[in-house]
């Protein structure tokens, strides 16, 4: 495979390592399957080689570094700081240059994210029919398949109310007059799947005195995208979701789905015309926070996104805002580094591989004896409801702001808690 | 090198295909171990197997003996001296499934593993107990057993604890030819024994030239219930050796005696920047263990002895501080590329061990060496027991700078014989010190010759590693 620059800049990322085997100790797809080549020292050694020409771009090598989660725990304990998250998405890209992006992979990152706008009537047409493809469990926020699914098994689906996060934005928000005003970047899944945690964020942001935009025109963060080694695809969605940022004059932007805001945080640059917070940084370091005053009874536990403990280094906010709700009982994990093994598209593409890491998780959670497991994305819920549920565990998985709103509860018309 | 088909249909049958890897993909992650050296050469193997019980070790060896085919036995590949690297191709023999406890014996002080199981999951399983491994190399978290055992692999609390040897009661282990044996008595649960040559101790560093270790019979430790640190940061290099012989004058005896230079400082900061290390010279750090009130006069009594010397003395027995100021220790030698960027730490010339009363005197000749080739060297160790992890830090893409630092490793081993040392404390001959050998071991190195040879006859285990296959016999 003949260099380019982009290859020597990659050269220069690879360098740092110097073997020590580290890696090994954390990597949840080496913990998995066992081999070198699943560690990221040996992912590294393999793009290494193929810089260098020793190896062609076979079949096996592309599914070897298509088999990481980026969940970037191996860069987290890295000695010599080697960010393998980058190596791999960079070795993707050149891949992708030479081979294409592969179809599966192209569906979802290139035609049906970046267009959930458009595809909204087909997931509320979706939400009409989804009792025939699944029956309601965990709560009712979740279906079991029928059947069989193509890419998703028997694996729970998320219950789609045929709502968005801008419908509801529509019928239910009243124009306040708060001390800031913040833009609320939802994300593909706050917006289109689970549009309650939106309210949720909201009304807590509300209840601080905090105004909240949802721009109806912004589109997926890309990560999927990025991720795919789809750069263009990555890059059209960023430049559609800087535009929406610039129009919004607000006071800082909001996430609450750890990957957009990993994603927005470390690939959208200077370009970003204001600060952006994680929704519990937000509360937490921003604000004066008005406590959270109706009592929880409920033992809870708290799951680390990885996109928010190691990418955005924010662990002890989620946990400060727990502590603040009375009634609460918090029991942490033994282990809060575990990944919980969805990786966005990665549960799709390796779906055995993605449900055995996740079992080793959510044994940890269960161990706690928590009745809610708590965390901050959407992404892990999906896949830590489906890990409890095939464990046969009766612990519900909830967003941290929908745990505060429900101690703040519900806000009247004047703004005050009713 | 080119395996017959039927040698790998036939290895393929022993392993099972799960665990046979043929792809050059899988087998370019075996060509390297932290050395420079392998990171140089590449060495590939032809074939990676991963096995599973020690009959397939054995079968595969008698095979290779068959087709006259080299076997390299592998754990982690955390090692620094390019032992476990397949230099002249053949099979790389992956060890890291065997990795259970197999029986626990505590009330004997003893427990048997497999050869592929992690130090620190070993610790943490025993420390449950109330027991421990005392051996503490800095590779903790990802080293094997296995490994260690064909290293003689030490550590941190070597000074008190002793090296890995101190602690094998006995082996199981399959000779090149693929025959089993089984050291330190067939059936003994004894803690000693003098049955025989002790071919425990034979096996036991012999970097995997000598047999395949598939099973350790161990000896474990009481954990103490406490351990406490005092760490001294000192204006002068030489008040650090002082401050030493004066501790174990005073009739002290730290589990841990750890020195950093002032690169190392600063590379310990950059890793762990909440650890705010004072700029010093050079720091120690001495872990006391035992029970609370011992750790707590051994701790008291080592800052009154380091306060003659050093600019500042603390002590702490916080378990959290403990924690961190140990992991970035242990790390400190992959983090010491941090202190230039866009340079990286290689691994050449890193182990050498010196009479303690000379680790002064040595860590001033490293700084020379550094200031005469114009390269930063982090440099870090056990001074309780000499040995010094020299970290030179360079752009491997340059030519020049390889050339620089092979010359350095170069003056850094002669300068260790020279004062008495050795090449290597506790990381292993393998290619990467092979040379020496013959000037450090003398005769010696002949007569590990004559072993190589009566057990291992077709020279087919890890062959060319500690120049063993160098040079005639001497005549008679």
């Amino acid at each position: 495979m003949p260099m380019e620059r982009k290859d020597i800049d990659l050269i220069k990322e690879l360098m740092p390592c110097v073997r020590c085997g580290q890696c090994r100790s954390v990597c949840p797809v080496f913990h998995a399957k066992g081999v070198e080549s699943d560690a990221p020292r040996g992912k590294v050694a393999i793009v290494r080689a193929l810089l260098e020409g020793k190896l062609e771009p076979t079949k096996s090598l592309i599914e070897k570094l298509d088999q990481c989660l980026l969940c970037r725990t191996c860069v987290q304990d890295c000695p010599s700081g080697v960010r393998v998250d980058r190596i791999i998405i960079a070795a993707r890209e050149r891949l992708a240059a030479l081979r294409g992006v592969p179809l599966r992979k192209k569906v979802l990152t290139r035609w049906l994210m970046p267009n959930l706008n458009r595809l909204q009537p087909l997931i509320a047409l979706a939400s009409r029919i989804q009792n025939l493809f699944g029956g309601k469990v965990a709560a009712g926020n979740y279906r079991r398949p029928r059947f069989r699914l193509p890419l998703i098994g028997k694996r729970l689906l998320p219950h789609l109310t045929g709502q968005t996060l801008h419908t509801l934005v529509r019928k239910n928000r009243k124009t306040r007059k708060g001390t800031q005003r913040v833009l609320f970047f939802s994300g593909c899944m706050i917006t289109h799947v689970n549009p309650g945690i939106g309210e949720a964020v909201m009304e807590v942001l509300e209840r601080n005195g905090v105004d909240v935009v949802v721009p109806r025109e912004q589109v997926c963060c890309g990560l999927p995208s990025l991720a795919a080694g789809d750069r263009e695809t990555f890059e059209g969605l960023r430049q559609q979701n800087l535009k929406v940022l610039r129009e919004n004059d607000c006071d800082a932007i909001i996430t609450a789905c750890a990957s957009c805001g990993s994603t927005l945080k470390e690939h959208y640059g200077p370009e970003l015309p204001m600060k952006i917070y994680d929704f519990s940084e937000f509360l937490v370091d921003q604000i004066k926070m008005s406590p959270p005053l109706l009592r929880v009874e409920k033992t809870v536990t708290y799951h680390d996104p990885c996109h928010l403990r190691k990418a955005q280094k924010i662990k002890d906010q989620p946990r400060s805002l727990l502590k603040r709700i009375p009634g609460l009982s918090f029991h942490d994990v033994k282990d809060p580094d575990r990944c919980c093994g969805f990786g966005g598209t990665f549960s799709l593409n390796h779906p055995s591989l993605s449900q055995q890491i996740n079992d080793t998780t959510v044994k940890q959670l269960v161990e706690t004896g928590a009745e809610l497991v708590v965390t901050s994305c959407p992404g892990c819920m999906l896949h830590l409801a489906n890990g409890l549920y095939q464990c046969g565990s009766k612990a519900q998985v909830v967003h941290l702001a929908e745990l505060l709103a429900a101690s703040y509860g519900p806000m009247a018309e004047d703004g005050e808690t009713e | 090198m080119t395996l017959s088909k039927d040698l790998l249909s036939r290895i393929e049958k022993i392993v099972g295909p799960a665990n046979f890897f043929p792809a050059e993909t899988d087998r370019i992650c075996y060509a390297t171990d932290s050395s420079l050296l392998s990171q140089m050469n590449n060495w590939m193997p032809d074939l990676v197997v991963r096995v599973l019980t020690s009959e397939q070790v054995s079968q595969v060896l008698a095979l290779a003996n068959e087709f006259l085919v080299p076997v390299v036995p592998r754990g982690a590949g955390t090692g620094q001296c390019c032992g476990a690297v397949a230099q002249q191709g053949g099979i790389m023999m992956d060890l890291t499934g065997m990795n259970r406890i197999v029986s626990m014996d505590l009330d004997n002080l003893q427990v048997t593993v497999q050869p592929g199981i992690v130090h620190a999951e070993l610790n943490k399983e025993l420390a449950g107990h109330g027991f421990f491994f005392p051996p503490d190399p800095g590779s903790t978290k990802m080293c094997t057993l296995g490994g260690m055992v064909s290293n003689n692999s030490s550590g941190q609390r070597s000074v008190k604890y002793g090296t890995t040897k101190q602690y094998i009661l006995g082996l199981e282990v399959v000779l090149p030819t693929g025959e089993v044996m089984v050291t330190g008595g067939v059936r003994s649960r004894a803690l000693k024994s003098v049955a025989g040559y002790d071919l425990t101790s034979l096996m036991v560093g012999s970097e995997g030239t000598l047999g395949v270790v598939t099973r350790i019979r161990l000896k474990v430790l009481p954990l103490p219930e406490r351990r406490g640190l005092v760490i001294a940061f000192f204006d002068q290099l030489e008040s650090t050796g002082q401050a030493v012989v004066q501790v174990f004058r005073r009739r002290l005896f730290p589990s841990a005696i750890e020195i950093m230079d002032q690169s190392a400082i600063v590379a310990a900061n950059l890793y762990k920047p909440e650890l705010a290390l004072p700029d010093a010279e050079a720091m120690l750090l001495f872990e006391v263990d035992g029970s609370p009130p011992d750790v707590a006069y051994q701790a008291k009594a080592i800052s009154e002895v380091c306060a003659q010397f050093a600019r500042k003395v603390e002590w702490t027995d916080d378990p959290e501080r403990l924690k961190a100021l140990w992991a970035a220790r242990g790390v400190v030698g992959a983090a010491a590329g941090r202190v230039k960027p866009g340079a990286t730490r290689v691994y050449i010339g890193e182990d050498i061990c010196v009479p303690v009363n000379a680790v002064a005197q040595a860590l001033r000749n490293i700084r020379a060496i550094g200031a005469k080739y114009n390269v930063p060297i982090v440099t870090y160790g056990h001074i309780g027991d000499g040995n010094l992890h020299a970290a030179p830090i360079i752009d491997p893409n340059e030519a020049i700078e390889i050339e620089k630092v092979k010359k350095i490793a170069d003056e850094i081993h002669h300068m260790a014989l020279d004062l008495d040392g050795t090449t290597t404390g506790e990381h292993g001959v393998g290619l990467a010190r092979a040379e020496y050998m013959e000037e450090e071991l003398g005769f010696s190195l002949h007569v590990m010759r004559r072993i190589k040879r009566l057990l291992d006859p077709r020279n087919i285990l890890n062959p060319g590693k500690m120049s063993l296959d160098d040079g005639p016999l001497p005549e008679k």
